[in-house]
């Protein structure tokens, strides 16, 4: 998997892409869909990672959006951090959804090559 | 929950800004994206904010504008369905703003002095902890005395843990005992009373050590995580694969869309950054105004003109595929709306969940001799009221026979009932939910050892939360006598409660542009 940016990727074909996202002062409550289909938490209960394989055919992609649900008592410190592993190389971490943030369901794009 | 978006109030002076800071991007200008739908509107204003929040945290601005990637999809998703033929594409205008579901208030947290600190408007003492710091000041008095006003700041050890450790939804497990535990120090704000004798540099009235006993109603826990994902989360669920699936339709439906759209979002990473670059300075709301012009503005000709003018075709499978996509949208919002409800449902489960709480107190009293107290603090939810009862003992630091006191000061017992009314402040929108007014009755019997004499105290308050964060609580208490004088009395208290979460949210909300 090699990034373009921070929410765009480049995989290979039957690659396995891992999203694992870890709340810090918050609740792991954490919701994410591929393409329309639902995204099962395959994680523990304190730690939601999203597994997805590639499929589409090259030139296409993968959108993915992960929800992160913040409450109103998380303080505004919360956030939740995002760890995205290919199958094939590439681990990345630099990816942080704050409540402070506007947006709390980035979606992320996995173009097959 | 939050609704953020930016008016366009000066199209004009945008452009004028635009121009000034991007002349290459001047013809793009020329094409303003005029009325577009309130949640393409919306999802580019939110986009343009973060992007300034990343570039405030020290992010580049390059790599800050590549965070338009979060939301690009999506806003071409919107931009497609607006510029198809049809009436069903175009459902896409009656899409309000999404919001992110979050927390309605809670009331179970003490954040006032205690029942009897200096400025206290309560009579039964509720046993929730808080986590975080949290400040209340109030004003008035209920059992003594001397009036004053308080400042209670309360606190919990499992702060101190996040100092070493992750504050994870790990630790947060393994640390458990440590959020069981709290501690406040109340300080007397107004120590004017010269009689006053031993109050100190610090202005220490109280201060108080709780340990929860039974219960816990933090969001954090896995049993409301649970609980969130059995009635909340389908909901959310459904939007996510509504959007996936609409973005992947307008996207990967037609090559030529694809292209056009891949080069427009590129170019118009260039353009932001330029913009960064060269608008240091602006106010931060002017700079997500223009920002969010831009992108609509690049929409417009990339992207809906394109289509509208048939100049790209999307094939009849991809026009289904968008249409279906568009219409499970609206239904995911319209759910979500309930969601709202649901999760208002949720936290009310968990706010009357049972919760026993033991509390020690020390009175550093601005008038008369220390003492301190033991608590046994529970609540619970007896259909409909929420039922508080108290039991409590206290005894001096140092008797003092000129006053006929011996050990143990007074004991007694409290009982609380308290219901919720609607409130009709602060909603602004037919679909903002507002915290509830509450209201509630009290009972207190205690015996005071140095009068011999028991105390009988009735009180009636209503809590009235006027805007997110700030509530005014109003109480009329009858009191047999005081501890003080032998006569019975009849007193009102009016103070008001911050929430500083909330506040630090609502500020963010609106500084959030």
């Amino acid at each position: 998997m090699k990034r373009k940016t921070r929410f765009r990727y480049d995989v290979s074909q039957g690659e396995t892409v891992t999203i694992k996202v870890t709340p810090i002062e918050t609740g792991p409550r954490v919701t994410a869909a591929d393409n329309g289909e639902t995204l099962e938490n395959s994680g523990g209960p304190d730690t939601p990672t999203f597994e997805l394989e590639v499929t589409q055919v090259p030139g296409n992609s993968h959108f993915v959006i992960v929800e992160c649900s913040f409450l109103d008592d998380d303080p505004n410190t919360a956030h939740f951090d995002f760890e995205l592993r290919g199958s094939k190389g590439g681990v990345f971490k630099d990816v942080v959804v704050r409540k402070t943030n506007q947006i709390w369901d980035p979606e992320f794009r996995f173009t097959v090559s | 929950m939050v609704i953020r978006w930016v008016s366009f109030k000066t199209p004009l002076l945008l452009m004028t800004l635009a121009c000034w800071f991007l002349p290459a991007a001047g013809s793009l200008w020329a094409q303003e994206y005029e009325n577009p739908p309130e949640v393409l509107r919306d999802a580019a204003s939110r986009g343009a904010a973060d992007i300034l929040s990343e570039l405030e945290r020290g992010t580049p601005d390059t790599a800050a504008a590549q965070s338009l990637d979060e939301v690009w999809p999506r806003l071409v998703f919107y931009t497609v369905a607006d510029a198809l033929p049809g009436d069903d594409p175009h459902e896409v205008r009656g899409l309000q703003a999404y919001r992110y579901l979050a927390e309605l208030g809670r009331t179970d947290k003490q954040l006032g002095a205690s029942s009897s600190g200096p400025g206290s408007t309560s009579l039964a003492e509720k046993p929730g902890i808080p986590e975080l710091l949290a400040l209340a000041l109030e004003h008035g008095a209920i059992e003594q005395s001397v009036s004053g006003t308080g400042l209670t700041l309360s606190t919990s050890p499992y702060a101190f843990v996040r100092v070493l450790e992750p504050d994870n939804a790990a630790n947060f497990e393994q640390y458990g005992l440590w959020r069981r535990i709290g501690g406040s120090v109340t300080f007397d704000m107004r120590s004017e009373d010269p009689t006053v004798a031993n109050v100190d540099i610090n202005q220490v009235a109280e201060w108080s050590v709780r340990v929860r006993v039974i219960g816990d109603r933090s969001t954090r826990t896995r049993k409301f995580t649970k609980r969130w994902s059995e009635v909340v989360q389908p909901k959310i669920q459904a939007r996510l694969n509504a959007l996936t699936k609409g973005t992947s339709a307008a996207i990967d439906g037609s090559p030529e869309l694809r292209d056009a759209a891949d080069s427009a979002s590129e170019a118009l990473q260039g353009q932001i950054a330029g913009y960064l670059q060269n608008s240091d300075g602006v106010p931060r709301e002017q700079r997500i105004e223009a920002i969010t012009a831009l992108t609509l503005s690049t929409l417009k000709t990339s992207v809906f003109d394109p289509i509208s003018e048939s100049r790209i075709k999307l094939s009849e499978e991809t026009f289904r595929a968008i249409t279906v996509a568009m219409s499970g949208l609206v239904k995911a919002h319209e759910d979500l709306f309930t969601a709202q409800q649901d999760l208002g449902g949720i936290l009310d489960e968990l706010n009357r969940s049972p919760l026993l709480t033991v509390a020690f107190t020390h009175h550093t009293k601005v008038q008369g001799s220390a003492y301190s107290d033991a608590k046994l603090l529970f609540e619970t939810h007896v259909a409909p009221f929420d039922a508080v009862v108290n039991g409590f003992i206290s005894w001096y630091d140092h008797p003092d026979p000129a006053f006929n006191q011996e050990s143990v000061r007074d004991f007694g017992g409290t009982v609380e009932l308290a219901g919720s009314v609607k409130n009709p402040f602060g909603r602004s929108k037919k679909l903002d939910v507002v915290e509830p007014i509450l209201i509630s009755a009290a009972y207190q019997l205690s015996r005071l050892e140095e009068a011999s004499d028991a105390i009988h105290i009735a009180q009636v308050k209503v809590s009235i939360p006027v805007t997110t964060g700030v509530t005014l609580p109003l109480s009329v208490t009858y009191a047999s006598r005081t501890d003080l004088i032998d006569e019975d009395e009849v007193r009102g208290n009016f103070g008001f409660s911050l929430d500083l979460d909330k506040l630090y949210a609502l500020a963010h909300a609106f500084t959030g542009l």
